[in-house]
């Protein structure tokens, strides 16, 4: 045995001197890192004194094309800013990437991740990122965005990254619905629930389609739980994320008047064979593709941009349907409500390593201001687009497919993902097909929003939230399929909820509902 | 004195050894850089589990946590749930799963017709090609209870339907039939080849003496792929804790949670995956410690029955 | 001459319950072999369908109405190509490397008479169930240069232990006296290896190539992971980003390639599996053939 160590011992020695020589060889077989300078960028903007390399780290936009080496875009930045900007988009959107190179230690200058989760808050509580506090007074819009818009986002006063919630201001979900079986049936779009169900049963079991047979259902919806706000909304629900109890303190929403008769609602459209009974294995894609083979007469589309493709995709099997959408349905006193305002998003901050933060600063607010939009968005003028004598804007494609710019007069790589989405903006361009009917369905969606109560996200939600979601959506679906009443469920889930970081989750809000209320 | 003489002579002897087979562990050298390279050296990472990690300061320079994840990790709700439904999932899958690719190739070996036979070993190994969140969306379809074709039989054979992935009674033997029907062709794989190096000559001398094709089966085939079968049932046994997240968590749904809900799935449902490092490594090494005392368990086993097995 | 064909080719009249098992024993197998062609059969389906005619069933045997669509759109992508050229590079290169450490490590832990032969063993096996997880093989890669290499998807997984081990076991069958009469020949014992030892393991060898090469072109966490250029994409992760959907796609009008549909999703999957599926009877040549065992005794 200890001739056996001493071999080993020997091993060691010698390995730990090839290690050394492997690592000098692995040099050879990689390559340039990907912020190389292009030399077309940064001959540009010679002007102002010092070029200085900015390394942005970002989710992006998955979709977005590939920003060439020589973009025009880039180059036009670069140059007003006196940068050299070397942008990396992770792949697949995955925030994994940008947390695990943040915790190696690997920081770029300016990095994205996901809004109010563990990872981004050890960046703010571990030093990685700086606050941006000294920098916002010289920039309008860096500073507008902060203390303006997203103001509630400050900890202890410091603003520690620019942050961008989804579906913060604007909706695109509304209840579609089969238009052609609604004229068949000699329905109309349902303006109240007693409506809607009456809808679902003859979707159901009036034969919709024709064919003689029973197979059809009047709505479908997507895994886990589905997304039955639309009938709580009816029954009263105020809020997106709590609700408040008659002695003014924040509750969880489950725990508001509307729960029970809504839920008992909803279990009635179950057990009454309307809703498909298989919606909680649907994603997003199988759930459109019941509504397009017509097995299902309604479902919540996600439309805005989409509207022309849902329509499009059903007219593939019936090219006699059409679509219909409108406000969701009211209850008895004429509430309705149906989209959550958003809490989560992206979150772009500038690292403890950037060694230059006022031009990173600067950047970011160059990303926010209109000059920086239209450039993202539009592209150089006289290059990318034209303005007619009008007004109206000409795209030029086949410039614009020399840069980064996404097809149909789309917009450049940069312009999504981090700061503004499509919808949050309102943007659509001009000669997009189907304009008009998008643009009011995020209207009508909008108007169907619910706020939240309390803006933040607690760093008790951090923790806690998501166990205690799941929480819900476990009785939420004990309760549909009738292992628990909805007295006894509703129970239960109080009483789960809380222990599963809920009371954390609801000491945390009252807190900061009661400071938000203070200012 | 003696003993330094003694150990004296025990180094010129090992070294003696060691230049006797030094091309032999020279030729060790690459493996032994590249495991001390890629797995020891950020083995250290596992500490994590029991640091405040701070990436300012490094895994080694960050404050003790103690065993606060730990009792995090037992103190989630559904941990012991979800732990025996990990256990139990991977059980039964080792039981009916293990053997299976053992019989099949068994049968392929028994096959006459060359070219049946590589149609076949070609077609049984394409499942593994494709991946779950593809094979989910075409499970979905098949066991549809509305317009699916297995219930479509069920049906038109006048019971009623299966709910194969919404009913608690159905939901694991699905994931496990459907588990074993995707990998075991790539399984099989292993079995052949270590099938095609029996020596033909028993298998003659065999024939000769009159023994049946069932003895040839017991007495000659089984015992020459038995190490084999060995390893694999060893390593199957060492990765008892790795329930199948990717397939579960394709097909799952809060009405089965109560028996689909295993380790790695509700801990990334509960938000591991948002940079909850410390608690990923607390429960990877609650993972590894179950996993490695079977594993010396199952060896340990296997050695005493006269098996090389796995170290 | 194989085992079996010896065997039949006896004369001895092969009793009734032989044929009955025959007979079965094709039956069952081909109906799981059509169990398993199944899924791909659907995908191979969907991928030349239109939409249309995707959307007709849920059953697809034959595409109702055909549609090359999907396929026109993925081969004009520029990136789809170059990322075949990194996906191609990095199985080869990586089996490589693979296959010439494995055997090499095989090889030396296979004699049961070298002194450490365990230790080293076990400190393979040990490495199967622990890992300090990404955060410290990240740092590794990037102290070592690897970050936004190719290599970076060869390199860290140069040996796997699994594979070791099953080789390992091979060489471990292999009858000792084989060798030692080599030995006896004047060979050293790194000549034994390359004389004897592989070429009567092809099939063993054969298997364990398949096994790294099918896992190097599905890897595509390490290029997530550590690849930062879009140009040094691997296949996989080029078509699963293409086809990426999140919630995301739906709440926030950003494009989305998913607005093309199964058909499209499908053709991806093919692109992806198919070159690999090719490789499989290449290798499977090498299992069919039996050992020359015998042949090299005498």
């Amino acid at each position: 045995m200890t001739k056996a160590k001493r071999t080993l011992a020997l091993l060691t020695a010698m390995l730990t001197a090839a290690a050394l020589v492997s690592c000098g060889g692995n040099k050879t077989g990689s390559s340039t890192p990907a912020g190389t300078s292009d030399p077309a960028t940064s001959t540009g903007s010679t002007d102002s004194g010092k070029v200085v390399p900015i390394k942005w780290l970002t989710t992006g936009d998955t979709a977005a094309e590939v920003i060439e080496s020589g973009d025009r875009i880039v180059a036009a930045i670069n140059e007003k800013l006196g940068i050299d900007l070397s942008v990396t988009y992770v792949p697949e959107g995955n925030t994994e990437k940008v947390n695990v190179a943040m915790a190696s230690g690997d920081f770029p200058d300016i990095v994205t991740g996901a809004y109010g989760t563990s990872a981004t808050q050890g960046w703010i509580d571990n030093g990685m990122i700086i606050p941006l506090n000294d920098y916002m007074a010289n920039l309008p819009d860096l500073n507008k965005r902060l203390s303006e818009e997203y103001s509630w986002t400050a900890q202890d006063g410091q603003f520690y990254g620019v942050p961008f919630i989804t579906q913060y201001s604007s909706a695109n979900a509304l209840i579609t619905m089969r238009q052609d079986w609604l004229d068949k049936l000699n329905l109309t779009y349902p303006t109240n629930l007693q409506e809607f169900k009456d809808v679902m049963t003859a979707f159901t079991f009036n034969d919709p389609d024709g064919d003689g047979q029973n197979n059809t259902y009047g709505y479908t919806d997507v895994k886990p739980a589905g997304n039955f706000t639309f009938v709580f909304g009816a029954y009263g629900r105020e809020y997106a994320d709590f609700a408040l109890n008659d002695a003014g303190e924040v509750i969880p929403w489950f725990e508001d008047d509307c729960f029970v008769p809504g839920m008992t609602y909803i279990k009635d459209l179950w057990d009454s064979g309307v809703i498909d009974p298989e919606f909680m294995l649907n994603d997003n894609a199988k759930k459109e593709e019941k509504f397009f083979q017509g097995q299902a007469g309604a479902m919540i589309g996600a439309l805005y941009r989409h509207v022309t493709r849902i329509e499009s995709s059903l007219q593939q099997l019936f090219p006699e349907a059409s679509i219909a959408y409108g406000t969701p349905p009211k209850g008895e006193d004429g509430s309705y409500g149906m989209n959550l305002q958003g809490k989560s998003g992206m979150f772009t901050a500038i690292t403890a390593a950037c060694e230059n933060p006022d031009k990173a600063a600067a950047f970011i607010d160059f990303m926010l201001s209109e000059e920086g939009n239209n450039l993202v968005r539009l592209g150089i003028e006289g290059t990318h687009y034209t303005v007619a004598s009008d007004g109206s804007i000409e795209y030029n494609e086949e410039e614009r497919a020399k840069d980064a710019f996404s097809p149909n007069s789309w917009a450049h790589a940069l312009a999504w993902g981090t700061f503004y989405w499509p919808l949050e903006s309102g943007y659509l361009p001009e000669n997009e097909p189907g304009r008009d009917r998008a643009l009011e369905t995020v209207e009508l969606a909008s108007d169907a929003q619910l706020p939240n109560l309390v803006k933040q996200k607690t760093s008790a939600d951090i923790e806690y939230g998501s166990a205690c979601d799941d929480v819900y959506n476990q009785y939420f679906s004990d309760i549909l399929t009738g292992k628990y009443t909805v007295e006894e469920g509703v129970q239960k889930l109080s009483a789960d909820w809380r222990a599963a970081g809920g009371d954390k989750i609801l000491e945390a809000a009252n807190e900061a509902y009661k400071a938000n209320a203070q200012e | 004195m003696t003993t330094s003489v003694k150990a004296q002579s025990r180094t010129a002897a090992g070294w003696k050894y060691f230049l006797r087979h030094k091309y032999m562990y020279l030729m060790l050298l690459p493996a032994i850089i590249y495991y001390v390279t890629f797995h020891y050296v950020p083995m250290a990472g596992a500490m994590m589990a029991f640091k405040k990690f701070n990436p300012m300061l490094g895994i080694w320079g960050s404050p003790w946590a103690g065993f606060t994840y730990f009792e995090q990790l037992f103190a989630m709700p559904k941990f012991y749930s979800v732990l025996w439904n990990t256990i139990s999932i991977s059980f039964i899958r080792l039981i009916f799963g293990f053997p299976f690719p053992i019989i099949i190739a068994l049968m392929l070996n028994e096959l006459k017709n060359q070219r049946f036979k590589k149609i076949v070993q070609t077609s049984i190994y394409i499942p593994q090609f494709i991946s779950w969140v593809i094979l989910g969306g075409i499970m979905v379809n098949l066991l549809s209870i509305n317009n699916g074709l297995i219930n479509g039989i069920i049906k038109a054979m006048g019971f009623t339907p299966i709910g194969f992935l919404t009913d608690e009674k159905y939901f694991v033997g699905t994931m496990v039939v459907s588990m074993i029907w995707k990998t075991f062709g790539w399984n099989t794989i292993l079995y052949l080849a270590a099938l095609s190096g029996l020596d033909p000559q028993l298998y003659e001398a065999a024939t000769v003496d009159g023994a049946s094709r069932f003895k040839q089966l017991l007495h000659i085939t089984l015992p020459g792929i038995m190490s084999t079968i060995v390893i694999v049932l060893i390593t199957r046994i060492g990765s008892l804790m790795q329930a199948g997240f990717e397939q579960i968590f394709v097909l799952y749904n809060p009405g089965v949670y109560g028996v689909a809900d295993i380790i790695d799935t509700y801990v990334y449902r509960i938000g591991l995956q948002e940079g909850k490092f410390e608690l990923a490594a607390a429960v990877g090494l609650f993972k590894s410690i179950v996993n490695f005392l079977l594993v010396i368990i199952a060896n340990k086993v296997a050695r005493m029955a006269g098996e090389e097995g796995i170290y | 001459m194989t085992a079996h064909a010896t065997r039949h080719s006896n004369k001895i009249k092969t009793s009734l319950g032989s044929k009955i098992f025959d007979v079965c024993n094709i039956v069952i197998l081909g109906l799981i072999a059509l169990s398993t062609i199944y899924p791909f059969w659907d995908s191979l389906v969907v991928s030349f369908s239109s939409l249309k005619s995707y959307l007709s069933t849920n059953f697809h045997l034959w595409p109702g109405e055909w549609s090359l669509e999907a396929y026109a759109y993925m081969f004009g992508n520029e990136t789809l190509w170059s990322s075949y050229l990194n996906s191609i590079f990095v199985t080869v290169v990586g089996t490589i490397i693979n296959m010439l450490l494995t055997i090499m490590t095989a090889y030396v832990l296979s004699k049961k008479d070298l002194k450490g032969h365990r230790v080293i063993m076990f400190g393979a096996v040990f490495t199967m169930m622990f890992s300090g997880g990404i955060i410290p093989l990240y740092m590794v890669i990037k102290d070592l240069k690897m970050m936004n290499t190719l290599w970076s998807m060869i390199i860290p997984t140069a040996i796997s232990t699994y594979n070791l081990i099953v080789l390992r076991n091979f060489f471990n069958a292999l009858p000792q006296s084989v060798e030692e009469s080599a030995m006896m020949d004047g060979c050293t014992e790194v000549g034994v290896l390359f004389r004897i030892v592989i070429p009567i393991s092809k099939p063993a060898i054969t298997t364990v190539a398949l096994y790294y090469a099918v896992d190097h072109w599905n890897d595509f966490f390490s290029a997530v992971m550590y690849i930062n250029e879009q140009k040094k994409w691997p296949l996989q992760l080029f078509l699963r980003s293409m086809l990426f959907e999140n919630d995301m796609a739906y709440a926030s009008g950003g494009e989305s390639l998913y607005l093309l549909g199964q058909p499209m999703k499908m053709a991806a999957v093919m692109m992806a599996i198919i070159p690999i599926m090719c490789v499989y009877p290449f290798f499977q040549k090498h299992f069919a053939k039996g050992v020359m065992l015998g042949a090299v005794k005498g």
